[in-house]
Parts: structure tokens; C-alpha cells; sequence
């Protein structure tokens, strides 16, 4: 009898690897497409004036979230976005979410605050490059240009009438995280794919 | 298309928010109280406003956020956003206080 996996890592399939080629195919010097499968992503509510609440997240994440609107703070590997005045949403690198979320339920359910596991709902396209910013201007309504959003901001929006979080993390070369639910993923990825042909070499 | 500022995420286009209809309308306290009429009143009655109406949107695609804005519906002009429980603002260059909608003798304002 064949052997059966029962390995779920090596089961899962991410919401963009069945056109993870064509999205490579499309890369140029100029824009790179890629999918980060399967981050750790965790929901965070709670009050960010209360110092148990900060404090919890700071032990768990190495970092306190951020409380000025449409930020994102970074410690290593492992980010925070701001989503609401009241709601982030932690991100990290794979197989770190059990771990995480054992550290962060307890002590911020004791905060007055929920941590939740959402790392199913999104995955992560990072498009990159001199004309990263040109691809996305064409189906973004947010001034990208680095004066109005520099490296650190996340806003909630609609790129391809698609629901994202679109965070920058660099300037050189522009880098943008989009963070887009998985069901709306292959979508975006098509049109990025689509955007993003002009710019090939 | 209106740009709308969302009082904790600032100025964004239109397409980011959903609509809410009338601002400020109380659920009556005790709703076994009412007769018909005045529970239909207080479910469908509006005021349609003409000139500045307060309203209610949500920034659906941002920080999922309730919050009243103080639109001209003839002009479109917006001249205040303000976050849900704080004091109303008043509208600018207006003589008199925005012109109530028809009595509801169930629901405090």
C-alpha cells in the first residue's frame, strides 16, 4: 500500500501557487511578484492605553503596537500593522503561530483584549522595484508616491476592487506588502500579473 | 467622487466607505410602548434633508469604523466628520441649528 501523508505541511496548497510561475515569469528588473505563503498572521483587539495590553504584545512580539493611525512597526522578523483604533494585526514568519499565539491569548485576554489566529485569510504578495509603485498606481486610489506614503505606512484600501492592506517596507527599491484574502488572492495576483507586463523588460 | 475624512484614518476616497442613512436616531427605550404608527416612524421615517444632514458612513475597506458626517446634500460639501458619542459640530455659517426632523414622539434625539 502507498505511503499516506499525514504531514499537513507538505498537504496545504497557498492561494497563488498554482500561477506562481507565471507571477515569476512576469518579474523584471524593473517589478517582482511574489507570494509569501502561509505568514503567521494574528488579530489583535484590546485597549493600547492599557499598559497590561501593550505589555502582553511587547513580551509576545518584541514590540507594542503601534498607536499612531495606518502605521507599522517592525522587530526583526515579525511585524505589527495598525487596522483600527482599536485592532492589528501581527504578522509572522510561518510555523511561528502556535508558539505566538500561546504567548499572546492568555495575557491579552486578561488585558481586556482577544488574540486571534487568522492566518488562513490572507496571503501575502510583495511586489518590488523601480516601478512597483507604477503597477499598483494603476488600480490604487492612495497617493504612493514617497512624500504621502512612506516606508512604515499600511492603509486598508481597494486595489482592483479587491480588499487589501497595503503596507510599504522600503524604499530601495520600493517595496509594497499586499495583504489580500485568500478567495480575492488569485484575482489580484492576475491583475498585478496583467499591470505589471508593460514593465518587463 | 468625495474624499471623506474618516476621523481616524484621515482623508479617503469615497469608494473605501459604505452609507449609514440619518445619524442620531435612538432605538426607542421601551419598543413595547409604541403603537404601530410610531414604530414605524421610528424604523422608517427620515428626515431628507435638504442642505446639511448628519449622517452615519463606515470605512468599510480601512479601520471597519463607525462615524457621523455633516453633509450638504444639495452641494455635497462635508463640513465635519466626528467619531460616534462625541459632540455634535455645528454647521458653519449657519444662522440657525440644523432643522429637525419631524417630531418622533417615541425616540430622544
Amino acid at each position: 500500500m502507498a505511503d499516506i501523508t499525514t504531514d499537513a505541511k507538505a498537504l496545504r496548497v497557498s492561494p497563488l501557487e498554482v500561477i506562481g510561475h507565471r507571477m515569476v515569469a512576469t518579474s523584471s528588473p524593473r517589478v517582482t511578484i511574489n507570494e509569501i505563503p502561509f505568514e503567521t498572521q494574528i488579530g489583535l483587539r484590546g485597549d493600547a492605553s492599557k499598559a497590561a495590553f501593550n505589555r502582553a504584545v511587547k513580551s509576545a512580539l518584541g514590540v507594542a503596537p503601534p498607536k499612531e493611525a495606518c502605521t507599522a512597526v517592525e522587530a526583526g522578523d515579525r511585524r505589527i500593522l495598525w487596522l483600527g483604533p482599536d485592532e492589528w494585526l501581527a504578522v509572522a514568519p510561518d510555523d511561528t503561530g502556535a508558539d505566538l499565539l500561546g504567548k499572546l491569548e492568555g495575557p491579552v485576554a486578561k488585558a481586556g483584549g482577544a488574540a486571534i489566529d487568522l492566518t488562513a485569510n490572507r496571503t501575502v504578495i510583495v511586489v518590488s522595484g523601480p516601478d512597483a509603485r507604477g503597477v499598483l498606481e494603476k488600480g490604487c486610489l492612495h497617493d504612493l508616491h514617497p512624500r504621502a506614503f512612506p516606508t512604515g505606512r499600511v492603509v486598508g484600501t481597494l486595489l482592483a476592487k479587491s480588499q487589501i492592506f497595503l503596507e510599504k517596507t522600503g524604499d530601495k527599491p520600493e517595496t509594497f506588502r499586499l495583504y489580500v484574502r485568500a478567495s480575492f488572492a488569485r484575482h489580484l495576483a492576475e491583475w498585478l500579473i496583467d499591470a505589471a507586463a508593460e514593465f518587463a523588460a | 467622487m468625495l474624499l471623506i475624512r474618516c476621523p481616524y484614518c484621515g482623508l479617503r476616497p469615497e469608494v473605501e466607505f459604505s452609507y449609514g442613512g440619518e445619524a442620531h436616531i435612538s432605538r426607542p427605550e421601551d419598543p413595547n410602548a409604541l403603537n404601530d404608527e410610531e414604530w414605524g416612524d421610528f424604523l422608517f421615517m427620515r428626515a431628507n434633508q435638504k442642505g446639511a444632514f448628519r449622517e452615519r458612513w463606515v470605512h468599510t475597506h480601512g479601520c471597519r469604523r463607525w462615524f457621523n458626517v455633516l453633509r450638504d446634500t444639495s452641494s455635497h460639501e462635508i463640513h465635519a466628520t466626528y467619531e460616534v458619542g462625541a459632540p455634535k459640530p455645528d454647521v458653519p455659517g449657519a444662522a440657525k441649528p440644523v432643522r429637525k426632523p419631524r417630531a418622533r414622539k417615541s425616540a430622544k434625539p
